[in-house]
């Protein structure tokens, strides 16, 4: 059936492609324009299973994914940029960003949810952890296995965006686990050795005390 | 018997074996992707991991994130579904590598099957027939001709190497014949680098039909029965029943008696499907093997009472059959609808949204396989199947008559379906008559059923 396999992925990827259209025609116009008009740092919005997020690029000094998003992301994102807003990317669940999954550990800022009624259609979620704390930093599980903090890793500890915080054995690959951006240890969110999931939160980070520039994951 | 088994699939087939898990007393977890994080069977099993994103690529296709996952959850078995890594030999042995059961036949059958004209071969010496071709490679246009009148026109000129329709052209006349070849050998060389080309009988108004089997490690094996996937639309399945209404009852004891004893003989193991294609004069020539549980699998189910999943768990865990082709009793008549979210209207686009309502019929055999519930999130990176619904009837007309009642209760609301579609399917003549081929709908257009259901609707 490998004939129908390749047509459910050709129609898996049109349906993506045309999915972000869709979004950018639809929901990004709106949305930048109520970005621009906020003194908001990042907001997020989700539609489907896909998320949109929108980021000013230096004040908020935040960024979120150690895993580099692939080329499908921000289609009809750059292009569409406009008035003083800064990056816009469509991210797509699967993109690899880091900050669009799990439980909203690592989603943001957590002021998406002032702007639920943007786009027509459903109401943003709120995400778990969008609640009161301004900013929320955590190095999530890039992978399914067990878990090893990386040793001195601990409460307390100053680290810099991509310093190594440990990684997880998938099958006996290691698979790193790395600081989304500069900050401290706020805590180890996991056991030496734990059996940890994709998308678990495993490091959690407070801010640095001073904004340092965003790096583009 | 397992004591653990990691479900590394999604939608309907998850929540499908999960059952099957349950009732055979063996503990489960599903894996699942970031965007299936709310679906029934992450939400009724035991135990649910994450094992990626979205992409299927990173997550259900991922060998190393799946058998991790069943590693650090304490499984002994992976049950594949079907799609994804179901029929991956190199899978299979990986799994078996680390001290896992894979559920299905074991690597080496897989990696045996896994030619489809390797299969027709090693089957076809078993004694199953295949669908009438040139004896190796065309020589010349001489050559050519001789084999296309052996066989009897019309014929298929196919190129050796590739597939997707390139270089491939039905040919009726020997005129025409001669015409094609050097474009379709153009066209192979172009495409593929080699422009050999062999003929097949072109099969004209062919029906799909299908054998179940289930065969142990021990070399014992029952078929169960046939079924009829004639209602397609571009070689996708959307109706499924059985028994075929295209043979009379010696012509279904003769296929799938003759399937059974090639595939045992062949040494196949555990659940599978032999394809055949079965032309007007009810000739039927096998095309492949399904190494697999398949989404029609309950079709079977409801005329043979036997569970196929469970059987598929049981096979894999080393228990013999344990029952002879005596013991399986077919009765009466299943039909089984694909319920998918597609805009019929709009060349079956997928759909993707909120469900608002799911409300699934019922009754005497009745039967709906779905992981739908009110709230659930049709996510757009996997395939359009919401459900199937199963009835069953004491015979044809009888099953025929609970379909338009259950297709009338279900309610599915948030996002268009194609149950709409199947209604006006059962009020198609070819199909109320059973005389349904599988390029009926795409030969008519869907337009004429797009029509009807529109009318129905109304």
């Amino acid at each position: 059936m490998s004939h129908d396999d390749r047509s459910d992925r050709e129609r898996t990827a049109r349906r993506d492609r045309e999915a972000i259209d869709r979004l950018a025609d639809e929901v990004l116009p709106s949305l930048i324009a109520r970005f621009g008009a906020s003194d908001l740092g990042e907001l997020e919005v989700k539609r489907g299973a896909w998320r949109i997020r929108l980021r000013r690029p230096l004040d908020a000094g935040v960024v979120a994914g150690s895993v580099p998003s692939p080329a499908s992301v921000g289609k009809g994102g750059e292009g569409k940029r406009s008035g003083r807003t800064g990056h816009v990317s469509a991210g797509h669940v699967s993109a690899g960003h880091v900050s669009a999954g799990h439980t909203g550990s690592a989603s943001g800022n957590g002021q998406a949810a002032p702007l639920a009624a943007v786009g027509p259609g459903r109401p943003v979620e709120q995400q778990a952890s969008g609640r009161a704390e301004p900013v929320r930093l955590a190095s999530i599980s890039p992978g399914v296995g067990y878990f090893t903090v990386r040793e001195g890793i601990a409460a307390g500890m100053t680290v810099r965006g991509g310093d190594l915080l440990g990684h997880v054995d998938v099958l006996g690959v290691r698979q790193e686990v790395v600081a989304p951006a500069d900050g401290i240890v706020a805590r180890v969110m996991a056991e030496q050795g734990e059996a940890v999931e994709y998308g678990q939160e495993l490091v959690r980070l407070d801010p640095a005390p001073r904004a340092e520039p965003a790096r583009e994951g | 018997m397992f004591e653990r088994i990691l479900i590394a699939n999604r939608g309907e087939i998850a929540l499908r074996i999960l059952r099957a898990c349950r009732s055979l007393g063996v503990g489960a977890v599903v894996a699942y992707s970031e965007a299936d994080r709310d679906t029934r069977a992450v939400r009724l099993a035991d135990e649910a991991i994450c094992i990626g994103p979205a992409e299927a690529k990173r997550s259900y296709l991922s060998a190393p994130a799946i058998l991790s996952a069943a590693i650090v959850t304490g499984c002994d078995a992976v049950h594949p579904g079907y799609g994804f890594l179901s029929e991956d030999d190199a899978f299979a042995e990986m799994t078996r590598a680390h001290g896992l059961a894979f559920i299905g036949p074991p690597p080496d059958v897989l990696e045996r099957f896994a030619s489809k004209a390797g299969t027709r071969q090693l089957l076809e010496r078993h004694g199953l027939p295949i669908v009438p071709g040139s004896e190796g490679m065309l020589r010349d246009d001489e050559h050519a001709l001789d084999e296309a009148e052996r066989i009897g026109f019309p014929v298929l000129v196919k190129p050796s190497a590739g597939g997707g329709g390139r270089g491939m052209r039905m040919v009726r006349t020997p005129r025409e014949l001669q015409q094609a070849l050097p474009i379709c050998r153009s066209e192979a060389r172009g495409a593929f680098g080699d422009d050999s080309l062999y003929l097949e009988k072109w099969l004209e108004e062919n029906r799909h039909v299908e054998v179940q089997v289930i065969v142990d490690r021990y070399g014992n094996g029952v078929h169960v029965g046939e079924r009829d996937c004639s209602v397609q639309r571009r070689h996708q399945k959307v109706v499924e029943e059985s028994p075929t209404p295209a043979l009379d009852e010696p012509a279904r004891r003769a296929l799938c008696e003759g399937a059974i004893a090639a595939v045992v003989a062949a040494g196949y193991e555990n659940v599978g499907t032999l394809e055949f294609l079965v032309d007007r004069d009810g000739r039927f020539y096998f095309i492949e093997i399904n190494c697999r549980i398949q989404v029609e699998h309950p079709v079977t189910e409801a005329v043979s009472g036997i569970d196929i999943v469970a059987e598929q768990i049981r096979i894999a865990a080393g228990e013999p059959l344990g029952y002879s082709q005596a013991d399986v009793q077919l009765r009466g008549h299943a039909i089984e609808f694909r319920i998918n979210a597609e805009d019929v209207a709009h060349d079956f686009r997928p759909q993707t949204g909120t469900v608002t309502a799911f409300v699934p019929p019922g009754g005497p055999g009745v039967r709906m396989d779905s992981h739908l519930y009110a709230g659930y999130e049709v996510p757009p990176y996997y395939d359009s199947l919401l459900g199937k619904l199963i009835v069953w009837g004491a015979d044809r007309p009888a099953a025929i008559a609970r379909a338009k009642v259950a297709l009338g209760e279900l309610v599915v609301e948030g996002l268009i379906t194609n149950v709409s579609f199947h209604r006006a399917i059962l009020d198609n003549p070819a199909f109320v008559e059973g005389s349904f081929t599988t390029n009926l709908l795409d030969r008519v257009g869907s337009a004429a059923f797009v029509a009807g259901s529109a009318r129905s609707q109304a």
